[in-house]
């Protein structure tokens, strides 16, 4: 595992939100920078800023101001479809909800994302490769059942191994254990542990969860859209 | 896996409302494919059948003019005659504008042994002088003269050339078989030479059941074909003038007046037919809106997972293809299938000729319903799919948290 190089960059990112013409500020001048192969955290209150500054890392959410560079490089400084290359090939995303697609089964949603990564989808390379993710979370025998048929942890589990289709160098974890039991919680925190120390992965993981934050090489507080490292 | 995979799969899974926008599309063809399909048929049928008549001038008894008329757009079988042909037949050789003048005779068929099928009009008609069938014997039998036994019969009689058929226990050979034009008179007609014509009559107290009572002299029109310089209504006046207990049809004017007589309430449809689109493509629209909204947060999610806003707007307007054209489809054949079965009905109520298109013809009426039913589906849909293809993933999965007018400051 590499961490000396930086991999993401923030540089006073700043994002408003309007409502009813009243201007909301979501985040205040967020400066942060993770290495390669790093797992931080960001504690904090419901509507801190969290969710919103792991969108904008994400590609989801471009921001009011300010500059996230992933290896040097500005991420909004790109056209629509470099940014959905982007989210499609670097970054593996875990919601706080489960996020599958419904009208799929769990392996065309595990195949989903190579859609947009490789051009060529659906090939048996592919297939094994979502049946060997399903299998390292415990799900091979649930591969033709739809999302309804799961439980809020396999459902959970099919969401992580979907985000490592695509090798991605980020995984970005939103509240991924909200609404669990503890022992689902566990085994899920386990295994984004897991593939972040096998595959070298950059982790950065959101939660309100101490305990879970606790797990991360740095951590970080968000309030009211001000972040601040934990000494 | 590929895009249309999971469009098939949203289909699949949102099975109501899929319906609703197939049903609706389906009504929007089913109809748009019905009136053109009359219009088409009319069209054509009335072409055809012009040309078939072939008489610019047809005269019969001034109070049997109705009953020709019926007998001409209905084809129901009816004869009647007149007596002083000949003599007219000379006046009219001799009146100006006039090329050619040949009799026919209607007869039809009795509901007994005698014949193979009863209620058919068998048609006489004079070989030497006709300007219809004896021409297209000429040309499509590739053979001058026709033996007394030989006839040619409209495209609805079921026996095939070569076959036989008896009237009045008369024998005759089928040497031909007109091609469909839509108008019951011509293509449920046997046309028979004059000759054989009267020997069946003569006959028929000793080989039929029922004796025909017609006697030589009488007849039942003169077809008159006129010079190019003669209108027909000019001519038609002239003669009625002279011989007030003759009329005059023109052939040209009982077709067109038939086919102006569906056209108006076709008219009509149309309109309502117009308000009927824009109703279904807003239930579409309002509809796959709906389906869109709700989905709001999985077209995030699939934002986020890689897709650009040209795959979302493909996904979206790919649904709406697929279903759109499922739904035109289904009503191409719900249309075809009702003007088929209701073709006899429309012919009887308006006294219209009407014939069904070609095959090309109905492939490029088809193709052409379906293509306007698909843009409209797709047209109904494009703005809102475009509209939540360019939002941020972000907003997108924000979907029912985030209020109405809550948008980016992106100062």
């Amino acid at each position: 595992m590499t961490m000396s190089k930086p991999h993401i960059m923030l540089n006073s990112i700043r994002k408003n939100f309007t409502a009813a013409g009243e201007i909301i500020p979501a985040l205040n001048d967020i400066n942060l920078s993770l290495l390669t192969g790093e797992f931080v955290s960001i504690t904090g209150h419901s509507g801190s800023g969290k969710s919103t500054l792991l969108s904008i890392i994400g590609g989801l959410l471009m921001p009011t101001a300010g500059r996230i560079s992933v290896h040097g490089k500005d991420i909004y400084d790109a056209s629509e479809k470099e940014l959905a290359r982007y989210r499609a090939e670097k970054i593996g995303f875990v919601f706080q909800s489960a996020s599958l697609l419904s009208s799929l089964t769990v392996s065309e949603n595990m195949l989903f994302p190579t859609i947009f990564a490789s051009g060529d989808t659906g090939n048996q390379e592919q297939e094994e490769k979502a049946h060997a993710y399903l299998g390292m979370v415990g799900l091979a025998d649930k591969a033709e059942v739809y999302p309804y048929q799961l439980s809020g942890g396999e459902a959970r589990r099919v969401s992580l191994a979907r985000a490592l289709m695509n090798k991605p160098e980020i995984l970005l974890a939103d509240e991924p254990t909200g609404d669990l039991d503890e022992d689902t919680e566990r085994v899920v925190m386990d295994l984004l542990e897991r593939f972040h120390k096998e595959m070298g992965i950059t982790f950065l993981l959101v939660t309100h969860n101490e305990e879970l934050a606790k797990r991360a090489m740095r951590r970080f507080k968000m309030k009211k859209g001000t972040l601040t490292e934990n000494a | 896996m590929k895009l249309y995979t999971v469009a098939a799969k949203n289909i699949k899974q949102n099975g109501l409302r899929s319906v609703a926008i197939i049903v609706a599309m389906s009504v929007l063809s089913g109809i748009l494919f019905s009136l053109s399909l009359i219009y088409s048929s009319l069209g054509r049928s009335v072409e055809l059948s012009s040309r078939r008549l072939g008489a610019d001038a047809m005269i019969v008894p001034a109070e049997y003019s109705e009953k020709t008329e019926d007998i001409l757009l209905t084809g129901r079988p009816g004869s009647f005659y007149m007596k002083d042909t000949e003599q007219l037949r000379a006046q009219l050789l001799k009146t100006e504008g006039v090329e050619t003048v040949s009799a026919q005779l209607f007869i039809v068929s009795a509901a007994l042994a005698c014949c193979t099928v009863s209620d058919t009009m068998l048609i006489g008609y004079e070989p030497e002088t006709d300007f219809v069938i004896a021409p297209w014997i000429l040309e499509n039998i590739n053979q001058g003269h026709v033996a007394p036994d030989e006839i040619v019969v409209g495209a609805n009689i079921l026996a095939g050339v070569g076959g036989w058929q008896k009237f009045y226990g008369q024998e005759f050979r089928i040497i031909g078989k007109l091609e469909a034009v839509g108008m019951p008179f011509i293509d449920n007609a046997v046309f028979i030479p004059m000759p054989s014509a009267r020997r069946m009559i003569a006959e028929s107290k000793d080989k039929a059941l029922k004796t025909l009572t017609i006697s030589p002299e009488e007849f039942t029109s003169l077809l008159v074909k006129l010079k190019n310089d003669m209108p027909p209504e000019r001519f038609a006046l002239r003669v009625e003038r002279d011989h007030p207990d003759k009329k005059v049809l023109t052939t040209s004017s009982i077709l067109s007046n038939a086919k102006r007589s569906l056209i108006v309430p076709l008219k009509g449809m149309s309109i309502l037919f117009v308000l009927q689109w824009v109703v279904s493509l807003f239930l579409v629209w309002v509809i796959y809106k709906i389906s869109i909204d709700e989905r709001r947060a999985e077209l995030g999610v699939m934002k986020a997972l890689g897709a650009n806003k040209a795959d979302i707007g493909n996904l979206l307007l790919l649904e709406i293809a697929i279903l759109s054209g499922s739904g035109g489809l289904v009503g191409i054949l719900c249309g075809y299938m009702f003007v088929n079965a209701f073709s006899g009905l429309l012919m009887l109520a308006y006294k219209v000729p009407f014939l069904m298109p070609d095959t090309m013809r109905l492939f490029f009426l088809s193709a052409g319903v379906f293509t306007a039913t698909l843009c409209s589906g797709i047209l109904s849909s494009y703005f809102t799919a475009t509209k939540w293809a360019k939002v941020e993933p972000f907003h997108l999965m924000k979907g029912g948290q985030i209020q109405k007018g809550v948008f980016d400051d992106n100062v």
